[in-house]
C-alpha cells in the first residue's frame, strides 16, 4: 500500500497529465500511475537508418498490452456497400475482398505521455456546433457545456503546449492569436490547395502543437515527417515533454510506471477510496488518495468501471442506469493513395500541416450530418518500403521505373467524419481475462446506415479533391468500412445534464461517485465533426481538475 | 547458416559446371563485386540466431537469390536484390516476426521445390521468360482468389519481404532517391533559465 496522495490520477496521457498538472500547481500531492514505462528518444526509430523495418518501443509496448486490455468482436460487412472495400497494391490486394470487418483496432500509445507519444501534433478546438448536434442538426445529443465555456481552457492548454495556427480560420469561431505563427505549407499541401480552390474550397495551414521556434527544453521542428514515431527533439507537444515534466518540477507530482489499476475500490457510501492494480512483476498494488481521476482512455475507462463492481455499485461504478461503456464512437475515415507526375518530396515536412474545413458543417449545410475535415498527407507513402508495396503494383523492371519516377510523389487525401453515437456500439466485459484474471474490455463497434452514407461521402470528397488536384495517378484506397483504425475513439463514459442518459456530469464527476473523476475521451459526447479531439480532452480534463481542486479547497471532497 | 555450409553447398554445385552457382560461388568467394555506386559488400551467410536453423536452406540459397533479382533487377548502376546482402537481412527481418517465420518454415521449402521442378535453377541459368511467367501465376493467384493458395501466398510474402529489405537498403533508398529520416542536423531546444 502507499501513502495517500491528495489525488490518484490514473493515466499519463493526454487528460491524465493535464489534470496532474492542474492539481500540482494548485497545491495538490499527486500520484500519477501509468502501466506503460516512461521512454526517452532513444527508443524511437524516427532516424533509424531503416526505420521502415521496426517499431518504435511504444509501439511494441502498445500493441503487447492491447492484447492484454480488450478484444474486437468482428462484424458482417454491408454488400451493397463494396465500393468501400480498401483495396492498396499490397496489403489489401487480395480479391475477392473479407466479408466481415475486422475487429476492433484499438491505436493507442501505452507510457508515459500515452498516445500524445504518437499523435501528429493535431491541436484542434472542436467547432462551437459540435457541443449542439441535437439542438442544432437533431442528431446526437447536446453537451452539457458550450464552446464559450471550454474556449478559456483551450487557450490555455494551447500555450502550455506550444500550439501553432492561424486564427483567421472563417471554419472555427473567432479567436485570438495563436502561440505561435503556423507553419508554412509543404510542397504537397500547395498543390492539394490549388485543387481545393478548384472546387471553391480552402486549404488551410492545420493548427498544431508542433514548435516552429525553439522554447526552453524544446527544439524546433525540423520538418522530417517522423512525428508518429516519436519526436526526437521535443518540438511536437507530447504531454511527456510539455506538461510532466513541469508538473514535476513542483515537487508535488510522484509518478509510478509499470503499474496496471485493475479497479477502484469503494467505501459504503460509494466513495472511491483506492485503486487496486498489478506492478510490473505482477504483485498486487492498492493506492490510497482523497480522490481519483481516472484517464485511461475511452476502452480501459469504462473496462476499470464495470470491473469495479461490488458493495454500492453492483453493476459497476457509475453504471447504475446502465450507461458505462454505451456510446462507443470510432473514427470514420477514407484515404486515397495516389502519386502526382513528378516527385515533390512529399517525405519532408509536417505530417499533417493542412486541413479542408470546407464540410465541417459549420454553415449547417452539408450532405451529411456527421461533418468532415479533409486533407493529405503522405502516410504509408513517407519511406521508399511504404512505396513500394503501397504505391505501386508488382515487381520487376517496370517496379524499379516506378520507383525511380513516383517515390517522393506519393500522397495519401485523407477525409475523416463524425461517427455518431451508438447506444448499442459500446464496451462491455469480456469472458476472457488478462494475465491477472481480470476480464478485458469487449468492443462492439458496427457501423450503422448513417456510417456507411459518410463513408461513401468521404470517398466521394477526397476523390473528388484528388481529381482537381490532378493526381497522375490512383493507386488505392483505405477506409473503415473493413478497417477500423479506433486512433480517436471516444463516448463511453460520456457527460450530460442527465445521468439515466450519461455517466459523468458537465466536470466530469462520475454521477453518485463526487470524488471520481473521467478526464479522457471516454467523457465526450460527439467527436468535432472530424477534428482531432486531443486538445479538447486536454481542456476537459483541465476544467475539470480545477473544479476539483477547488472543491477539495472547500473541504467538499 | 554457418559459413562452412554454404560454402561448401556451393562448391559441390559449382563443381557440377552450373553457370548460376558458379556465379554464386564466385560472388561468395570474393571474386566479384557488383559494379555501381550505391552496392554494398555480399555476403550470403545469415545473421546468426542463437538456437535457430537458417530459414533458407543452402539447396534453396540459389532459388532464392534468382527469384529475388525478378523481383528487384539491377537498373543501370543500382545494383539488384542479390547484391545487398540480402540474405543475411531477410532472415533479419523474418525473425522478427514469430509468424512470418512460421510462415517461412511452412512454406518456403514448398514454393522453392515448385519453381525447381518447373524452372530447374540448380541445372543452369533458367529461362528467364519462363521463370517470368511462373511467377506472374504466383501472383495473380494470390491476388484473384480467396484463400491465395500455398505458393500464392508464399510467393507474395517473398515478394513483399524482398522489396522491404531492398528499400530499407542504403542501395534501395539512394535509388529510390530517399534522404533518409534524418534531415541534416538536429535543431537544438532553447536552455532552459
Amino acid at each position: 500500500m502507499s501513502e495517500t496522495a491528495d489525488v490518484c490520477v490514473v493515466g499519463s496521457g493526454a487528460g491524465g497529465a493535464l489534470a496532474a498538472w492542474a492539481l500540482v500547481k494548485r497545491g495538490a500531492r499527486v500520484l500519477l500511475l501509468e502501466v506503460g514505462p516512461r521512454f526517452v528518444p532513444a527508443d524511437y526509430t524516427t532516424y533509424v537508418p531503416d526505420w521502415e523495418l521496426q517499431r518504435s518501443r511504444f509501439a511494441e509496448v502498445s500493441a503487447a498490452k492491447a492484447r492484454e486490455s480488450y478484444e474486437g468482436r468482428a462484424t458482417q460487412l454491408d454488400p451493397a456497400y463494396a465500393d468501400l472495400h480498401s483495396r492498396t497494391p499490397s496489403f489489401y490486394a487480395r480479391r475477392p475482398a473479407r466479408r466481415r470487418r475486422r475487429s476492433f483496432f484499438y491505436n493507442h500509445a501505452i507510457g508515459v505521455g500515452g498516445s500524445t507519444l504518437h499523435y501528429q501534433g493535431e491541436a484542434h478546438r472542436f467547432p462551437a456546433h459540435a457541443f449542439r448536434m441535437r439542438s442544432e442538426r437533431g442528431v446526437a445529443e447536446d453537451w452539457p457545456i458550450r464552446y464559450a465555456e471550454l474556449a478559456p481552457f483551450y487557450a490555455r492548454v494551447e500555450a502550455l503546449l506550444g500550439v501553432a495556427g492561424d486564427p483567421e480560420n472563417p471554419f472555427k469561431p473567432a479567436r485570438e492569436a495563436y502561440p505561435y505563427p503556423a507553419h508554412p505549407l509543404s510542397a504537397a499541401s500547395q498543390r492539394v490547395a490549388e485543387g481545393a480552390r478548384r472546387l471553391g474550397w480552402r486549404l488551410l495551414p492545420n493548427s498544431v502543437a508542433i514548435l516552429p521556434r525553439a522554447r526552453p527544453g524544446r527544439a524546433a521542428c525540423h520538418y522530417c515527417n517522423g512525428c508518429a514515431r516519436g519526436c526526437m527533439v521535443g518540438a511536437k507537444g507530447s504531454v511527456d515533454v510539455a506538461v510532466i515534466p513541469e508538473a514535476e518540477a513542483t515537487g508535488r507530482l510522484r509518478l509510478v510506471t509499470g503499474f496496471q489499476v485493475s479497479r477502484l475500490q469503494t467505501d459504503a457510501d460509494g466513495r472511491a477510496v483506492a485503486a487496486l492494480g498489478f506492478d510490473a512483476e505482477g504483485r498486487e498494488g492498492r493506492h490510497l488518495a482523497r480522490a481519483f481521476v481516472l484517464a485511461t482512455g475511452a476502452i480501459e475507462t469504462p473496462r476499470i468501471l464495470l470491473n469495479s463492481a461490488g458493495g454500492a455499485h453492483p453493476h459497476g461504478i457509475g453504471n447504475a442506469e446502465d450507461q458505462v461503456g454505451r456510446n462507443l464512437m470510432e473514427t470514420l475515415y477514407a484515404k486515397l493513395l495516389a502519386h502526382f507526375e513528378r516527385p515533390l518530396d512529399t517525405w519532408a515536412g509536417l505530417p499533417l500541416d493542412s486541413r479542408i474545413w470546407d464540410l465541417n458543417g459549420a454553415s449547417g449545410e452539408g450532405e451529411v450530418p456527421n461533418g468532415m475535415v479533409l486533407g493529405q498527407g503522405v502516410g504509408v507513402l513517407e519511406g521508399p518500403v511504404g512505396h513500394a508495396l503501397e504505391g505501386l503494383e508488382g515487381y520487376g523492371a517496370e517496379h524499379r521505373e516506378g520507383m525511380r519516377k513516383s517515390f517522393g510523389a506519393g500522397i495519401e487525401f485523407l477525409g475523416i467524419a463524425e461517427q455518431l453515437p451508438q447506444p448499442e456500439n459500446r464496451v462491455t466485459l469480456s469472458q476472457r481475462k488478462d494475465r491477472f484474471g481480470v476480464p478485458l474490455a469487449s468492443v462492439l463497434a458496427r457501423l450503422r446506415e448513417g456510417d456507411f452514407e459518410a463513408l461513401a461521402h468521404l470517398h466521394g470528397q477526397i476523390g473528388a479533391l484528388a481529381d482537381a488536384s490532378r493526381v497522375a495517378q490512383v493507386v488505392g484506397q483505405v477506409s473503415a468500412f473493413d478497417t477500423p483504425n479506433a486512433t480517436h475513439v471516444g463516448g463511453t463514459c460520456r457527460m450530460g445534464s442527465d445521468r439515466k442518459t450519461s455517466v459523468v456530469d458537465a466536470h466530469g464527476r462520475v454521477w453518485g461517485v463526487p470524488n471520481l473523476v473521467v478526464a479522457d475521451a471516454s467523457v465526450l459526447v460527439t467527436q468535432g465533426a472530424g477534428d482531432s479531439p486531443s486538445l479538447t480532452i486536454q481542456a476537459l480534463a483541465l476544467r475539470a481538475a480545477e473544479e476539483l481542486a477547488e472543491r477539495a479547497r472547500r473541504g467538499e471532497v | 547458416m554457418t559459413r562452412r555450409r554454404l560454402l561448401v553447398a556451393l562448391a559441390a554445385v559449382a563443381a557440377s559446371g552450373s553457370a548460376l552457382l558458379a556465379w554464386l560461388a564466385r560472388r561468395v568467394l570474393g571474386g566479384h563485386e557488383p559494379q555501381g555506386q550505391a552496392s554494398e559488400t555480399a555476403s550470403l551467410e545469415p545473421a546468426p540466431e542463437p538456437g535457430g536453423e537458417p530459414i533458407f536452406a543452402p539447396e534453396t540459397l540459389a532459388t532464392l537469390l534468382v527469384i529475388a533479382d525478378v523481383i528487384v533487377p539491377r537498373s543501370g548502376n543500382s545494383p539488384a536484390a542479390s547484391e545487398i546482402d540480402l540474405v543475411p537481412r531477410l532472415e533479419r527481418l523474418i525473425r522478427s516476426s514469430p509468424a512470418a517465420l512460421k510462415t517461412y518454415r511452412k512454406r518456403w521449402p514448398t514454393l522453392a521445390k515448385n519453381i525447381q521442378e518447373k524452372v530447374p535453377v540448380l541445372e543452369g541459368r533458367p529461362d528467364p521468360a519462363e521463370l517470368a511467367r511462373l511467377l506472374r501465376i504466383y501472383h495473380r493467384r494470390f491476388r484473384r482468389t480467396r484463400r491465395g493458395g500455398k505458393l500464392g501466398n508464399a510467393f507474395e510474402q517473398l515478394r513483399r519481404d524482398v522489396l522491404r529489405v531492398y528499400y530499407a537498403s542504403p542501395a534501395g533508398q539512394a535509388f529510390a532517391g530517399y534522404p533518409g529520416p534524418h534531415h541534416g542536423p538536429l535543431p537544438q531546444p532553447e536552455q532552459r533559465t
